[in-house]
């Protein structure tokens, strides 16, 4: 009897196992869904774009692994961070590729690819610095990234922990840098800090003159928001002045290869997560940096649950609503909050490195 | 399709800016860099009376055309003092200034951030959204410049333009108001690459002053160089070759870690290679 109730138990596991095998579709028999991307992956820019990449592949990854019903794919496409080119990237990405929806990086390029989105009826987002009251982005373009306000909100706090009294803010022409730091120039007089801003042309090398002016009036505080090459020459040119690591701060800084240069600064980064997840990035996909990562990650992995609970993955507009209703979450960037203008904005966070590693902690 | 549309569209739009440049460079000798600032006057003048102003495209391309014409014909006054690799640099100058005040004049321009949201171009009350009747419209306004370019090219004027070219002393000595030809030329070609930034402004519905540096005054450079100086078929086959060129470079199937460096190296080696073979271009008609 124990023989034959043995058997019995056999044949009815062995029969669940194979009706499970039954149910489950083979990885190769899914249906792709394919992730195309218009990022800078050539010139001054191109460790940007390595950083968003490794933070879609990532999410990919991860996604991957909580059994799926689709098969996701990412299909690159170089813009050079130029908007006639993303237009081509986007267009090439959608046309010949066939992909099922598009990420880019900044808002220009986003603002071109947005309209193309809303014309082609198609998921977009894009990962990006923004202020939080910007127009609409698109009918179905979702931007992600911190807030200027809240980078000059913990700024603020920073400088005020520090006890800063005079403070030269030294931007570029780039984005939203310059207005950036005007504002926060603002902010900070209205709070007793002596703040003076001056922005430089994209194309400045040398910084020498005004940092000896600033010196010269008295500031002995600089506060950086510029992009690289300029960051690393502003950084090696304040301490050539003797300004020390310690009385340099920044917003965004951080973009480039060489990141010893940004040892014992204290400045606020964009979307790097979590300490695991930039160990990760850096080991696994062999990046230099990890700037905006977390952001194409919240938004691909986002977009994989949208592809996922759809009725119709080709339905753009049962992607958007899936958007609205979870963008709001906690996410890899800290917290995410969809605001009305489709921005989904997420926390800023303080980023220094170790020895040429870096950390990021969040306030 | 829409990619290929798109590629269509940019092709116009090049071709107009070489047919342009090439009625300056190629027709009239004058080493222009500065025809990525005229370019960009267009553009932003469509951009900033149609997104701000709400003023219809046609209107916003003639203000703009206009601007090009006063700005093309003060410069060209100074312009024309001077020769050669002179001219070049002086040419390249301009456009520095004009892309500085692009990107620091806020009020008007928006500075780095940019317009988006720029309208099409309407006529009697359709408009032309789609990208079909977009490039319908782009290769109308491309062909219109190719038959002002072949007509000036077969002129007295144009015969003029050429004669100054080869030789400014003899043609003076001839009897002709070389300042004046020089002048004219200049401005006609600032109008109508102002007209291919109205386009570009309008096609790609937002603008920074990022696609309007010397970098893309070099580059329209290079497309009459390789399609051919004084030559209306080179400036389009020049316009078609570097639009498609690194675009089909995009089809190669390269690995994505390497893809885009590739991309770049192999477009540089083969613009070096035909410089090497052909430094006329390939239907060139004079050398510099």
């Amino acid at each position: 009897m124990k023989k034959l109730m043995f058997v019995l138990a056999c044949v009815l596991a062995i029969s669940a196992c194979k009706k499970e095998s039954k149910n489950e579709v083979r990885e190769e028999d899914k249906q792709i869904i394919k992730i195309g991307a218009a990022l800078p992956m050539s010139g001054g820019n191109a460790a940007l774009g390595a950083s968003l990449k490794a933070g879609i592949l990532a999410a990919i990854e991860d996604k991957s692994k909580e059994g799926l019903k689709y098969r996701y794919e990412a299909v690159f496409e170089n813009n050079q961070m130029l908007v006639g080119q993303t237009a081509t990237a986007a267009l090439k990405l959608i046309n010949i590729d066939d992909v099922n929806m598009l990420l880019t990086f900044t808002t220009g390029n986003g603002r071109v690819a947005a309209k193309i989105a809303d014309d082609l009826k198609m998921l977009h987002v894009c990962a990006t610095l923004e202020d939080e009251n910007a127009k609409p982005m698109g009918m179905t373009t979702f931007f992600q990234g911190p807030t200027v306000q809240s980078y000059q909100k913990l700024m603020l706090k920073a400088l005020e922990k520090q006890n800063v009294k005079k403070l030269a803010l030294l931007a570029g022409n780039v984005g939203v840098a310059c207005s950036g730091s005007e504002q926060l120039a603002e902010l900070l007089k209205s709070k007793g800090i002596d703040a003076e801003v001056q922005c430089f042309n994209p194309s400045d090398r040398d910084f020498r003159f005004a940092i000896r002016n600033y010196i010269l009036k008295g500031f002995d505080n600089f506060y950086i928001q510029f992009f690289p090459p300029q960051t690393d020459i502003l950084i090696r040119q304040l301490k050539e002045n003797n300004v020390a690591e310690n009385h340099i701060f920044g917003s965004g800084i951080d973009t480039g290869t060489d990141v010893s240069v940004f040892e014992g600064i204290n400045h606020i980064g964009g979307n790097s997560g979590t300490p695991k997840f930039i160990n990760r990035l850096m080991e696994e996909y062999k990046i230099d940096n990890v700037y905006m990562a977390a952001a194409s990650y919240d938004l691909i992995s986002l977009a994989i649950d949208a592809f996922e609970n759809a009725q119709d993955v080709h339905n753009v507009y049962d992607l958007v609503g899936y958007f609205k209703a979870h963008a709001t979450r906690p996410c890899m960037s800290g917290e995410c909050r969809l605001l009305d203008n489709g921005f989904i904005a997420n926390e800023a966070e303080w980023r220094t490195y170790k020895n040429g590693k870096p950390v990021a902690f969040r306030d | 399709m829409e990619y290929c549309l798109n590629i269509g569209i940019l092709f116009c739009i090049y071709a107009m800016l070489a047919l342009s440049l090439n009625l300056a460079v190629g027709l009239s000798g004058l080493i222009s860099l500065a025809h990525a600032a005229f370019y960009g006057i267009g553009a932003y003048a469509v951009a900033i009376l149609m997104s701000d102003h709400g003023m219809s495209f046609w209107s916003a391309l003639v203000v703009g055309m206009m601007l090009n014409g006063i700005l093309a014909f003060a410069v060209g006054k100074i312009l024309s003092k001077f020769n050669g690799d002179y001219y070049a640099i002086v040419s390249a100058g301009l456009s520095v200034i004009v892309f500085s005040v692009l990107l620091n004049f806020k009020s008007l321009t928006h500075g780095p951030l940019g317009i988006y949201g720029i309208g099409k171009p309407q006529i009697a009350g359709y408009t032309f959204f789609s990208s079909g009747s977009f490039l319908m419209l782009a290769l109308l306004c491309a062909t219109l410049f190719y038959v002002i370019f072949v007509l000036l090219d077969k002129s007295s004027f144009g015969r003029t333009l050429k004669g100054l070219r080869e030789d400014e002393e003899l043609t003076v000595c001839l009897g002709y108001k070389t300042l004046q030809y020089k002048s004219f030329a200049f401005t006609l070609s600032a109008i109508m690459a102002g007209v291919a930034g109205s386009f570009f402004a309008s096609y790609i519905a937002f603008i920074d002053p990022t696609s309007f540096q010397l970098g893309e005054g070099i580059f329209f450079f290079t497309m009459i160089t390789v399609g051919g100086l004084s030559s209306a078929f080179g400036s389009i086959v020049g316009a078609a070759l570097l639009l498609i060129l690194p675009e089909s470079l995009r089809f190669l199937g390269l690995p994505y870690e390497t893809a885009a460096q590739i991309q770049q190296l192999i477009y540089g080696a083969l613009l070096v290679l035909m410089m090497a073979f052909r430094p006329q271009g390939l239907f060139g008609k004079y050398r510099m």
